[in-house]
């Protein structure tokens, strides 16, 4: 028997199967489970490395009689940190499968061919598209919600590391904040699925919103180049005076680098920056204006050929 | 969902048109359109590929928004209440596809679901049943033939029982029995459920079996409009329907 659904979620849980079926949705939980480990183990390693040899410089200074010995260079720092490389991979990895994700989730429809049997059914354009974006957050919610899971239980397990019941929820909190940053991009791809006129355009636009986000920008108003920007530690000390020219570009543009809103955001969570929290709004009005372009767009498509590839 | 029961308004318009006009890119496709299909016919709407049938149509399903004029369907406008249009119209196109990846009975449970249905499994087996075609619920739409699609395309345009149908040249494509089973499916349509038809077609043959009424669109202009037996009667010295329509194609 099946249960009466509203339009609404009929177009969400059509949504999710798709992704099932089309084996997207078990490949990117698949590579972020991947980068979580990957992550996890790099951080610790790290840590750890720097913990055995910090010991073994106090110990030998202690065998050349010194008096005086310097403080771990880590013991002022989060253990959060041990997590700061799962910023860099959904800053850049992450973002380009939410493109994906967008992307796949309305061209799928267009070149079915299966539009027009949907809007001439009781659903109207905003309330598709608002169906279209739950079905997405859902399943990166899902995706973001298995990689916290990985990452709470391998702090749990991982020898030498004890994090607190408030790092835990900071370590959610950092995971909040990405899948804020991933529906950004998806929604981008949604968007630009539905405004560009051939497949191939449908992909390129995103990505490139993807490139001026993320290298572009955030090297226009902070003078940094992206390979530095991809530091969070770098990140999170203070940043040299650089001159007119960034301070005018940081006015004008800056309030556009969505990359550096994640970032900001993303290492405040870790605990390894402050200021993070005024960034976290412009990620939330970032989505909330792409969700509203994205079904602006669709509205205004008037003819039945946007509705085909 | 409205259930009023389609026969007992037989007679009263359920299509109506009014200087319905459409243009884009600069060209004029529709002209000034004016007509009226009554409740419980089976209206031909005729022309060249190119007339203009499709854009009609496409502004009769709410898929497109005219340029100037107004479309009125089941008493609804097309445009201020398309929700309601929707409600009570089923819509077959001329190229229908699916979720090829999905069954039969996953993609006519999505689009009865997303029509409103109460009990999908209950419609699906009924309509199917009313199609005698019952049997291949659970096969991927990949797997159908032509035929078989046209079917599958049908079973969703009635599953939510609309009062009107629109059918956009249902029989491209189909072999000789697959026309003359859907032309029998879209008689039974009309005689026991009484749903009014709208159907795009250039097949005057199956114009001359099926319809009671047709218009004749001619570069966007409607050229023609009348019950068929009034067409033959007008035209006394014809020996087929399509003898009248190049008549009134070279006429124009």
């Amino acid at each position: 028997m099946s249960a009466r659904l509203s339009p609404v979620s009929a177009i969400v849980r059509n949504e999710l199967r798709a992704l099932t079926r089309e084996r997207t949705f078990t490949m990117l939980l698949g590579i972020f489970l991947a980068m979580t480990f990957f992550s996890v183990y790099i951080g610790w390693s790290t840590r750890t490395t720097t913990n055995a040899i910090y010991r073994a410089s106090v110990a030998y200074l202690g065998t050349q009689g010194a008096t005086h010995v310097p403080p771990n260079p880590l013991s002022g720092v989060s253990p959060l940190l041990i997590f700061d490389n799962m910023l860099i991979y959904i800053l850049l990895v992450g973002a380009l499968l939410a493109i994906v994700i967008g992307h796949r989730s309305f061209i799928r429809e267009r070149k079915a061919g299966v539009l027009p049997l949907i809007f001439a059914r009781p659903v109207s354009r905003p309330q598709y598209i608002l169906a279209k974006l739950c079905g997405i957050c859902l399943a990166l919610a899902a995706i973001i919600g298995a990689t916290y899971i990985v990452s709470a239980l391998a702090a749990v397990f991982l020898p030498a590391l004890r994090l607190t019941a408030a790092e835990f929820f900071r370590l959610l909190d950092f995971y909040a904040v990405s899948l804020l940053y991933l529906c950004f991009f998806a929604f981008v791809g949604l968007l630009f699925s539905v405004v560009a006129g051939s497949e191939s355009t449908t992909l390129f636009l995103p990505i490139l919103v993807w490139v001026a986000a993320v290298f572009i920008l955030p090297e226009l108003t902070l003078g940094s180049n992206p390979v530095a920007l991809l530091n969070p530690v770098t990140l999170a000390s203070a940043a040299p005076d650089q001159g007119q020219f960034f301070t005018v570009m940081r006015a004008g543009l800056g309030w556009l680098s969505v990359g550096q809103f994640y970032t900001q955001s993303g290492l405040n969570a870790l605990g390894a920056a402050d200021g993070g929290a005024a960034a976290l709004p412009a990620l939330f009005i970032y989505n909330g204006a792409v969700a509203w372009a994205a079904a602006a767009a669709l509205r205004r498509h008037a003819g039945t050929g946007a509705l085909t590839l | 969902m409205d259930t009023t029961p389609n026969l007992i308004l037989s007679g009263q318009p359920i299509v109506e048109v009014a200087d319905l006009t459409h243009a884009y890119g600069g060209q004029t496709v529709l002209h000034s359109l004016n007509f009226i299909v009554p409740r419980g016919e089976i209206f031909g709407f005729l022309g060249h590929n190119g007339a203009g049938k499709t854009t009609t149509i496409s502004i009769l399903t709410t898929l497109l928004r005219q340029s100037a004029g107004t479309a009125r369907v089941a008493g609804f406008d097309t445009i201020k209440e398309p929700n309601e249009v929707r409600k009570r119209i089923g819509y077959l196109p001329e190229n229908v596809t699916f979720y090829d990846d999905l069954t039969a009975y996953e993609n006519l449970a999505y689009f009865a679901r997303l029509s409103g249905v109460a009990d999908v499994d209950e419609r699906i087996d009924e309509t199917l049943g009313f199609l005698d075609f019952r049997g291949v619920e659970h096969r991927k739409l990949k797997t159908f033939s032509k035929g078989m699609r046209q079917r599958i395309g049908l079973a969703q345009a009635i599953l939510h029982q609309p009062q009107v149908l629109f059918l956009d040249e249902p029989t491209s494509g189909l072999d000789p029995v697959g026309i003359k089973n859907l032309r029998d499916v879209i008689l039974r349509l009309n005689r026991e459920q009484g749903i009014t038809i709208f159907m795009n077609t250039h097949l005057l043959s199956e114009v001359a079996k099926t319809c009671t009424s047709i218009g004749v669109l001619n570069r966007g202009r409607l050229i023609y409009n009348e019950s068929l037996e009034k067409t033959l009667a007008d035209f006394p010295d014809e020996m087929s329907l399509e003898t009248i329509y190049v008549r009134m194609e070279e006429a124009v």
